[in-house]
């Protein structure tokens, strides 16, 4: 029964895995594999700060198992993608579609349908190599505290293997990945920014100047079946987070509606949408009642935001900040990208009584033709220390 | 309090281990690629005929107090029918019992042991069935009541552990493929509690025969609710199970349980429970039919039927060579020949023998009728 | 030829048809009250006649079975009178020196005081040349009292409920014929603190004597500790050579009378020259003679043995061992101390809980170690198979060879450590840890994260009370490691199955090992954790105590009055 296990001694854990297109061939998949060393190295070797190190291999093959397979006759020991928590595709690659790779991936036993998935701007093999945690912490962790910061700002959303590869088979929506780069970089496989965007709209790569080359996950990459169609910004992906109910928390900027140049931080800690589907001549009609709970972040000398004139104020222009946002994000995905990632289909099925009569009605290609109502509601509970300047 | 007779709780459990083992393995996706998203509908259908199916078969066993479905048969139609019915029992039990510990020896082999021969895998689970056998029936009985319990903690674990990743709306369309699907040809799905066979056979071990309607009642109940409890995980969780074929659905379910950074991968741990689970459903079949076919063919000695019922297990595994088969076998000959062995073949000689019975008693009442007349 | 028969044989026929084993009966058997004959019962103080007195004291205290009742009858000598007499007392708990000096031998013997004839004159008249003398009645319970009983403290007493409380306290009752009363002697004697403190169940709270080798100081420390006069301590013969004694001891009114003449019979029947310990006792009395697995308690602790003798089990006493036995039993008794009973409730089922992680913990750590670093590192955290596969970067073995290595290395000190004179205990504790932890870590032979593994497997071996308990999960602790370097959680789980369906298998006594959980009985009362002590109102069912229950429903009486 032992012959063909390997025990951890004779493992090569891998961390993650790049995939891009390939020169040669169809794929060229980087392999980032953990190299863990014994403390007594570690006290030895004062320049290392970490307890591992990695390395990444790249190889160029026509499907994913034949690219393990070619890897296995590199290494000494056999690789192993157990604990693997991230796969990154290239953006090339994501356009050309990733279906056939995600069903592979998902019908191996290895690889964990909690890993999260990325499509990368730049390459993912650049990805691998210049992703570095700045706080200095071991790679794998480093991955797996990388996607959870999602919970502290919303501005992308963790989507695991098992998300996408539900969405791909999914009749109610259409899936989504992690929008990532590495950011402050200048190099042949990126496009150029946009330096007038404002501070919200940034999507991955583009949000500083700063020469420390780090993971950036910022928005979303949309998919229409397995291929490539477009991208949300962070404050897009906030928005989607709020219509699809997966919304936890976040920071945002609006116009301040006491001075045309400032701008009012508020703090969303809770965000319900009410969504429904009504089918009307055969068009969806999508309504969402959205109610949102904010806290005040700005305070400024002689402010006085949370007086009840000021607080209705404010909480008017939330509402028509947020509004335009949600109609904004709502055509985009609908006309643009004709591409229904907030899955409203689970809304529409319950108007059909059986499996056939939903599927022949077709959902995803209707979903280009719909149209939306949106309604919302802020409320602003409180400040934090300050409640009145004088 | 030391007898070899089996308490309610005991006789429930025994029942219950056949169901838990199917439900572990393929019967949830079944069920769900047969009906699509009216699954628990029809779950709960065939919960409520199969209550419906107990109370009858309660009745007619009622003329029959202390007695299986072998005296009745022998009762309907003598030594012969009873031995066609021994045979038909141990055989089909062999059979099923065999795919089915081959299709868990296969996903083991994919899973933890790829170089591993399955034949192997499966001789580890006979040999241990065999030997906790031949400790004794009581003991097998004790041990799986105590892993029971663990199987039943365990699937109620995974249903909470993956709550926070359900998707209710996936309930719809609620008639699923159709209500013909449903109702009319989704009543085969009665099948799933095949495992209540054991309902045949246990009343002459019951310390007490009252608890015969309770055992019974308790086992559908149980079933059912774990039944549902599966279904409804996986209908909830993964959508492609609507549209496409998927291989061991509850133990992807449980591949896609993460709570915190500590507990991320934790099939194995399930796995380990199922292991319990198959060990104890097959030495209980072994032990069931090491006792039945002691009874029939009046044999001294417990020790060579056991091991004949364990080679004739092996035998059945040898049979499939690839997953298609096995998948094959369990989603259409188990299920018709569960549907002719439970629901027809031993309901209809039942049914004779409760007719035969009253006939019998009616006549023999006409007659006392008489002689206390004629004697007036 | 014969030995391939018996292999065929096993494998082919049943084991011998257990229905004939012994079983304890379901229902509890006698009347707790029927030590005396019901028409003494009426009467409840000393008669005149003193064989009727015998016949009671005979009745009662169950002299003609108990044997350390002594009852010695004798003639006492007053005013060269004869009068018919006996003695009652406890051996072991009376001192017979002032026995047979004080009372023995002034009342039998012929001296002054009891020859003296002449009567005592109150007054004394002379009229008429004729002198009336009044004299003084002679009593012979005054004069035996008075006069012929040298002992500082001697009562009279007619109840014979008095007389049995003294009797099991150590003192000696004189029955003399024609008077209907006694004299309560104290003569007491037995050993105290030179008994010393249990050195393998130390417990904070409690009392700390421990059994010793003698035979009669161990029943009257249990005499002493529980005072009742059913208790009945039966002297029994092992050995055909040595003839050593072992007392068989049980509470008349509670113990099921089944179990008492099962143990007893057992007892009787083994054939051999000689038993030379109560280990040794014990493999002979067993249910299983095959398993590893003990049938019954052993304790040097004298609490301990009284509260078994509380709940209806019977207590085996061998002359020359400082352990006895206690059956029946299950498998949680050896997860049971006599430190639950003298705490909170709430705290001793938290150091239950504990002792039964340390269970499983010792069984089965090394083993689900090794099966997870070879079949499944899918489970460990990511951080923590990182740390280990680097801790085990530079170690040359496999998994397997290094627990084996640390594994038998732990034994054998522990082995040794026994073993050595207690000066050099420490010496040998002390190379121990350095050279399995830290010297072995330096070395590269084990990796630190084995070390860990092996110690915390040693520590909790040791939270197991019981030591023949402990070795039987030493044992399949090896078996374990060897099953999960095979095959993983696979090899685990049918050792585990096999393993619970063999302890399911045993019984104690009649009893299974796993009462109450297998067979299941969820109306049973007695349950692993301890419910608190004013509700512990049954005794164990099991047990089919002639005496189920052990309080009344309303145990404190007390609250129950403040509160009216």
């Amino acid at each position: 029964m032992a012959n063909g296990v390997n025990s951890i001694d004779e493992l090569a854990y891998v961390v993650a895995i790049g995939f891009d297109v390939g020169e040669n061939s169809d794929l060229k998949i980087s392999f980032q594999i953990n190299m863990p060393t014994s403390a007594k190295e570690q006290s030895s070797d004062s320049e290392s700060s970490e307890s591992s190190s990695s390395v990444i291999n790249t190889v160029e093959c026509n499907s994913f198992d034949i690219g393990v397979s070619l890897l296995n006759s590199y290494l000494s020991k056999k690789v192993n993608m157990t604990h693997c928590k991230y796969l990154i595709f290239s953006e090339e690659l994501a356009s050309k579609g990733i279906g056939n790779y995600i069903y592979s991936l998902k019908n191996n036993v290895e690889i964990r349908p909690t890993c999260n998935i990325l499509i990368s701007k730049c390459g993912a093999n650049y990805f691998l190599e210049n992703s570095k945690s700045v706080i200095d912490e071991v790679a794998a962790k480093y991955f797996s505290l990388e996607t959870s910061s999602e919970k502290n700002t919303s501005y992308t959303e963790a989507v695991t293997l098992k998300d996408f590869f539900c969405d791909l088979s999914d009749t109610f929506g259409s899936p989504y990945a992690i929008l990532g780069s590495v950011n402050g970089l200048e190099s042949n496989n990126v496009s150029g920014t946009d330096s007038s965007l404002n501070d919200k709209e940034y999507t991955a790569k583009e949000s500083d100047e700063n020469n420390q080359k780090n993971i950036e996950n910022l928005g979303l990459a949309i998919f229409k079946e397995d291929k490539l169609i477009g991208e949300l910004s962070g404050l897009e992906t906030i928005i989607h987070l709020i219509l699809s109910n997966n919304f936890q928390n976040a920071t945002v900027n609006i116009p301040s509606p006491f001075n045309d140049s400032d701008f009012i931080s508020l703090y969303i800690y809770s965000a319900k949408s009410k969504n429904s589907v009504q089918i009307l001549n055969g068009t969806p009609y999508i309504k969402c009642n959205v109610d949102l709970q904010m806290k005040l972040l700005t305070s400024s000398q002689s402010a006085n935001y949370m007086t009840t004139e000021n607080k209705k104020l404010i909480e008017e222009y939330a509402n028509s900040y947020f509004l335009a946002h949600i109609n904004n994000y709502l055509y985009k995905t609908s006309k643009e990208f004709q591409s229904d990632i907030c899955k409203f289909g689970k809304y529409a099925v319950k108007h059909f009584l059986t499996w056939n009569s939903w599927t022949e009605y077709d959902w995803l290609n209707k979903y280009q033709d719909a149209f939306f109502k949106a309604d919302i509601r802020s409320n602003l509970s409180s400040s934090y220390l300050i409640m009145e300047t004088k | 309090m030391n007898s070899d007779k089996l308490n309610a709780i005991e006789a429930t459990f025994l029942v219950i281990i056949v169901t838990l083992a199917h439900i572990i393995l393929n019967l949830p996706n079944t069920i769900l690629s047969s009906v699509g998203s009216s699954a628990i509908i029809n779950v709960l259908y065939i919960s409520f005929l199969i209550f419906i199916f107990f109370l009858i078969v309660n009745k007619l066993f009622s003329s029959f107090p202390g007695k299986d479905i072998l005296d009745v048969s022998e009762y309907v139609g003598g030594k012969t029918l009873k031995i066609i019915t021994n045979i038909l029992y141990t055989l089909s039990l062999t059979f099923t019992c065999g795919i089915l510990i081959l299709d868990f020896s296969e996903m083991l082999k994919l899973i933890y042991f790829p170089d591993a021969v399955v034949p192997f895998i499966v001789g580890i689970f006979l040999l241990t069935a065999v030997i906790v056998n031949k400790i004794g029936f009581k003991n097998v009985v004790k041990v799986n009541t105590l892993i029971v319990f663990v199987v039943l903690i365990a699937v109620v674990i995974v249903f909470a552990a993956s709550f926070s990743h359900v998707d209710f709306q996936r309930i719809f369309p609620i008639m699923g493929k159709g209500i013909n699907e449903t109702f009319f040809s989704g009543i085969l799905n009665i099948y799933a509690f095949a495992g209540l066979i054991y309902l045949y056979l246990i009343k002459p071990n019951l310390r007490n025969e009252k608890d015969y309607k309770k055992v019974g009642i308790a086992s559908i109940i149980l079933s059912s609710l774990y039944l549902l409890l599966s279904v409804a995980s996986l209908l909830f969780l993964f959508p492609f199970l609507t549209t496409g074929t998927e291989t061991l659905s509850v133990y992807m379910s449980t591949r896609a349980i993460k709570l915190g950074k500590f507990f991320e991968r934790t099939d194995a741990l399930f796995i380990l429970v199922w292991i319990f689970a198959f060990l104890s459903y097959l030495s209980v079949i072994i032990s069931y039919l090491t006792k039945i076919n002691k009874k029939v063919w009046n044999a001294k000695h417990s020790s060579p039927i056991i091991y004949i019922i364990a080679l004739l297990t092996l035998i059945a595994t040898l049979i499939p060579t690839n997953s298609t088969q096995i998948r094959f076998i369990e989603d259409h000959i188990y299920k018709y020949l569960s549907l002719f062995l439970v629901f027809g073949y031993s309901f209809v000689i039942l049914l004779i023998g409760y007719f035969k019975k009253n006939n019998y008693m009616a006549k023999r009442r006409k007659t006392r009728k008489s002689i206390i007349k004629i004697n007036n | 030829m014969s030995f391939w028969k018996n292999v065929i044989k096993s494998l082919f026929e049943d084991e011998v048809d257990s229905s004939d084993s012994f079983v304890l009966p379901e229902t509890t058997q006698g009347d707790e009250n029927k030590t005396v004959p019901e028409d003494l019962l009426k009467n409840k103080n000393v008669y005149p006649s003193l064989d009727v007195n015998l016949e009671y004291i005979n009745a009662r205290f169950n002299s003609l079975i108990n044997s350390d009742i002594k009852i010695r009858e004798f003639l006492i000598h007053v005013r060269n009178k004869e009068y018919k007499a006996f003695l009652i007392y406890i051996d072991g708990m009376s001192d017979n020196d002032s026995i047979n000096e004080f009372i023995l031998k002034p009342l039998m013997l012929r001296n002054n005081a009891n020859t003296y004839q002449e009567d005592q004159v109150i007054s004394k008249a002379i009229t008429n040349n004729i002198s009336v003398r009044k004299v003084k009645k002679f009593n012979i319970t005054d004069y035996i009292l008075d006069s012929l009983l040298p002992q500082n403290d001697v009562e009279k007493v007619n109840s014979f409920d008095t007389i049995s409380d003294d009797v099991v306290s150590g003192n000696c009752i004189l029955f003399v014929d024609t008077l209907d009363y006694a004299f309560d002697i104290s003569t007491k004697k037995f050993e105290t603190r030179s008994i010393s403190e249990p050195k393998n169940e130390p417990i904070i709270r409690g009392s700390q004597e421990a059994f010793v080798e003698n035979l009669r100081t161990n029943t009257s420390m249990i005499r002493r500790n529980l005072s009742n006069e059913n208790l009945v301590i039966e002297n029994l013969t092992v050995g055909k050579i040595d003839k050593n004694k072992c007392a068989v001891c049980y509470l008349k009114n509670i113990a099921n009378n089944d179990l008492v003449a099962e143990v007893k019979y057992r007892i009787n029947n083994i054939d051999v020259d000689y038993c030379s310990s109560v280990g040794e006792l014990e493999q002979f009395i067993k249910d299983d003679i095959t398993s590893t697995l003990p049938e019954a308690v052993s304790t040097e602790r004298v609490d301990r043995a009284v509260s078994y003798l509380l709940q209806g089990r019977v207590v085996i006493v061998y002359n020359g061992c400082p352990y006895v036995l206690v059956v029946p039993i299950t498998v949680f008794d050896f997860l049971k101390s006599q430190e639950d009973i003298n705490i909170n409730h709430v705290a001793a089922n938290l150091l239950k809980i504990i002792r039964a992680i340390s269970v499983l913990l010792t069984l089965l750590l090394p083993g689900f170690y090794i099966a997870i670093t070879t079949y499944h590192s899918e489970l460990l955290p990511t951080d923590l198979l990182f740390s280990i596969v680097a801790s085990r970067s530079s170690v040359p073995f496999m998994i397997i060879v290094e627990i084996l290595i640390m594994e038998i290395s732990f034994e054998i000190i522990r082995e040794a450590g026994l073993r050595v004179p207690s000066n050099l205990g420490n010496t040998v504790g002390i190379v121990g840890t350095l050279i399995l932890g830290q010297a072995a870590v330096e070395a590269n032979i084990v990796s630190p994260i084995l070390v860990i593994i092996v110690a915390i497997t040693g520590i909790t071996s040791f939270s197991v009370l019981d030591f023949s308990f402990s070795f039987h999960l030493r044992i399949a602790r090896f078996v374990y490691t060897i099953l999960g370097a095979l095959s993983g959680f696979l090899g685990i789980a049918v050792g585990l199955f096999i393993h619970i369906a063999i302890l399911c298998s045993l019984k104690s006594f009649g009893v299974p090992y796993l009462t109450p959980y297998a067979p299941i009985n969820v109306k049973s009362k007695s349950k692993y954790l301890l419910k608190p002590a004013w509700k512990r109102e049954y005794r164990d069912e099991w047990l089919a105590t002639k005496r189920p229950k052990a309080q009344d429903e309303i145990s404190l009486k007390w609250r129950n009055n403040k509160n009216i």
